[in-house]
């Protein structure tokens, strides 16, 4: 395939969750076969979700697959695409340790691991799972520097008031000097200007209009500004939701949901491109093998050098 | 695959964690490789960092991660912790990575689990190291609950999980079997009511078969006294074994030093590993010297000499040379 005139890379998140793959449970055997199916159409990523059980009065509650045992088995059976989790919550595990892990599936996947690092928002799973709640952002801005200090740097010391890591060493290193590329989900300000700080990308939930980017934009480009990091290094990314024909519904994301012909979905995703994001998780109702391949004409449509009115600036 | 009927106990291989560092490249390799060859089981060690005074600090790569990916790349093979200390890892997230990573194998996880003991690995990493083996009660009981009934609601003084529920489940309704790696009173006396397996290092029992028969007297005693049937608790040892080319294991634990490798001929090995057998040992986790894909190669007729039979009991009428090696 011929990825030279795609204006954004464009991922495929994969039903974690009980109950998303069309009404049924994904097994590993469904999960392998979306995700090489994925790969062979010539998508750029392959991307699972950080959550534990989501607990909604009134619903049927919903279990996960765990983030990154899922990542390091589609890390092995997996050869070109990139591999994150959208977003891993940082309080899930001890911060050194998710260093480790993330360094470990790098070397798994041979350098195609993007960290996606947020602060998580669900709270019935926290207490479920024994992880505080509070202080969500000045534990997460701790659990950042440990993180990010040891894939960068292979070392950390912190006495902070969340965490404590003395002399804490990485070891082995995996295969990138720098560790993978670390992304940060959220728009709040504080968060903002830790992921304008640290990280190498940012991403935003659920945005698939192009005129919703310039404001989420303007956020990002301020915080960086706020750091003096000059905005244009930090790469912008969303995840987009696509309803094809045979939607099986939604239990938990409210639209609106980006539909359309391959063309106009193309075309979409062009915008986003010309408002600055360079790479889209697009999460697929049917999130299905046969949703992915209902996909394929899309993405050979981006493919396409794009029609002459956007041509300009190619 | 050889024909492992007469086999007389499984043999695994522990991949290398101290030894040296293995690109995952090296481990996938040999991994694929004793697969083919025959091997029962695949065993990671759950370490973050080794600090010994006067040596260079080394870590293996994490643990979990790791089996996650071999579990994707094997077919046969049982996998498991050698053994994961469940000080790492908040106790419900352990039954979630091990329900996730039996659903990746299609029911191979062995859950070994231990309280851990290298003091400088969790004072770097943040990790509490007081009261391990009460911590390790509690942890226990919310990781094999979760995984056995898929729900717990547990507050202890050390761990507090809520009308916790683990779904989706994995392909065994009871969960992963469960294996023990510890020889400590209270240790034992919390888990062998609910194991499957018991597990012990070879450094406890200088790494013979004649040092088996007093380490599972103390297994026996400490099962009747909480009233489980020795017999049904499986006993498992990780052994060292030096091949062509070793250079002595580096030691991780100080006293792994006193247990000199089991070495000689394939019909000597095999002979060594069938007294272990007698001996009550119904599954090895072999640490081999070197730990490389050659060494893997140069245990196989030691693999085939087992499922021979022992010598002169009428048990080769297939020579081992004649039967089919697993090809992928």
């Amino acid at each position: 395939m011929t990825t030279t005139t795609r204006p954004l890379k464009v991922g495929i998140m994969l039903p974690d969750t009980e109950r998303e793959m069309a009404g049924e449970t994904a097994r590993w055997s469904d999960l392998l076969a979306m995700a090489r199916t994925a790969e062979a159409l010539g998508f750029d990523s392959l991307w699972v979700s950080d959550h534990l059980l989501y607990r909604y009065e009134g619903k049927e509650p919903q279990g996960v697959w765990e983030c990154w045992s899922l990542l390091a088995a589609l890390a092995a059976a997996t050869e070109r695409v990139e591999l994150g989790p959208l977003v891993s919550c940082t309080s899930f595990r001890n911060p050194a340790l998710l260093a480790k892990i993330a360094d470990t599936i790098d070397e798994v996947s041979g350098g195609r691991l993007i960290l996606g690092l947020g602060a998580g928002w669900h709270e019935p799973e926290y207490a479920t799972f024994d992880y505080p709640f509070d202080h969500r952002v000045g534990r997460f801005a701790e659990a950042l520097t440990i993180i990010a200090g040891l894939l960068r740097d292979g070392r950390v010391d912190l006495q902070g008031d969340y965490y404590q890591v003395r002399d804490c060493e990485l070891r082995p290193r995996g295969p990138r000097p720098q560790g993978p590329p670390i992304m940060i989900g959220s728009t709040g300000p504080r968060m903002l200007r830790l992921a304008a700080r640290h990280a190498d990308l940012w991403n935003a939930w659920g945005r698939h209009d192009p005129s919703a980017i310039p404001e989420l934009r303007a956020k990002v480009d301020a915080a960086c500004a706020e750091v003096g990091r000059a905005p244009a290094t930090l790469g912008r990314t969303v995840s987009v939701l696509i309803d094809l024909p045979d939607r099986a519904g939604r239990p938990r994301e409210r639209p609106p949901f980006l539909t359309g012909t391959p063309d106009e979905m193309a075309d979409a995703l062009r915008g986003l491109a010309r408002e600055g994001i360079s790479h889209v998780q697009i999460l697929l109702d049917p999130n299905t093998a046969a949703g992915i391949e209902a996909l394929a004409p899309m993405l050979e449509s981006l493919d396409r050098a794009a029609p002459p009115e956007h041509a300009s600036g190619a | 695959m050889p024909d492992s009927r007469s086999r007389p106990l499984k043999v695994g291989l522990q991949l290398p964690e101290v030894e040296r560092v293995a690109p995952w490249a090296d481990l996938a390799v040999m991994a694929r490789r004793a697969e083919e060859v025959g091997f029962d089981s695949l065993w990671v060690g759950d370490h973050l960092l080794y600090r010994t005074p006067g040596e260079a600090p080394k870590g293996p790569w994490e643990a979990w991660s790791l089996l996650a990916a071999l579990a994707a790349i094997t077919e046969r093979v049982e996998l498991g912790p050698l053994v994961a200390c469940t000080s790492f890892h908040n106790p419900a997230m352990i039954a979630k990575k091990a329900a996730t990573i039996e659903e990746i194998s299609g029911g191979r996880l062995i859950l070994g689990l231990g309280a851990g003991w290298n003091e400088p690995e969790y004072r770097a990493y943040g990790f509490p190291f007081d009261h391990r083996v009460a911590r390790f009660a509690e942890a226990f009981t919310i990781i094999r609950t979760l995984l056995r009934d898929g729900e717990i609601d547990f507050v202890g003084d050390y761990y507090q999980v809520r009308d916790c529920l683990l779904h989706p489940r994995g392909p065994r309704p009871g969960g992963p079997p469960l294996m023990v790696g510890s020889e400590g009173e209270r240790m034992l006396g919390l888990t062998l009511p609910h194991v499957a397996s018991w597990n012990a290092w070879y450094a406890w029992f200088g790494n013979r078969p004649e040092g088996i028969p007093p380490l599972l007297a103390k297994i026996d005693a400490a099962c009747r006294r909480v009233g489980r049937d020795p017999a049904t608790v499986e006993r498992t040892c990780a052994v060292l074994v030096a091949l062509p080319g070793a250079a002595g294991r580096p030691a991780a634990d100080p006293a792994d030093r006193g247990a000199p490798p089991l070495s000689g001929s394939p019909a000597e090995l095999a002979d060594a590993l069938r007294a272990f057998a007698q001996a009550g040992i119904a599954h090895v986790q072999l640490v081999l010297d070197p730990n490389t894909v050659a060494a893997i190669e140069a245990f196989a007729p030691v693999l085939d000499l087992l499922d021979a039979g022992p010598p002169g009991d009428g048990g080769e009428a297939t020579a081992p040379d004649e039967r089919a090696r697993r090809t992928p």
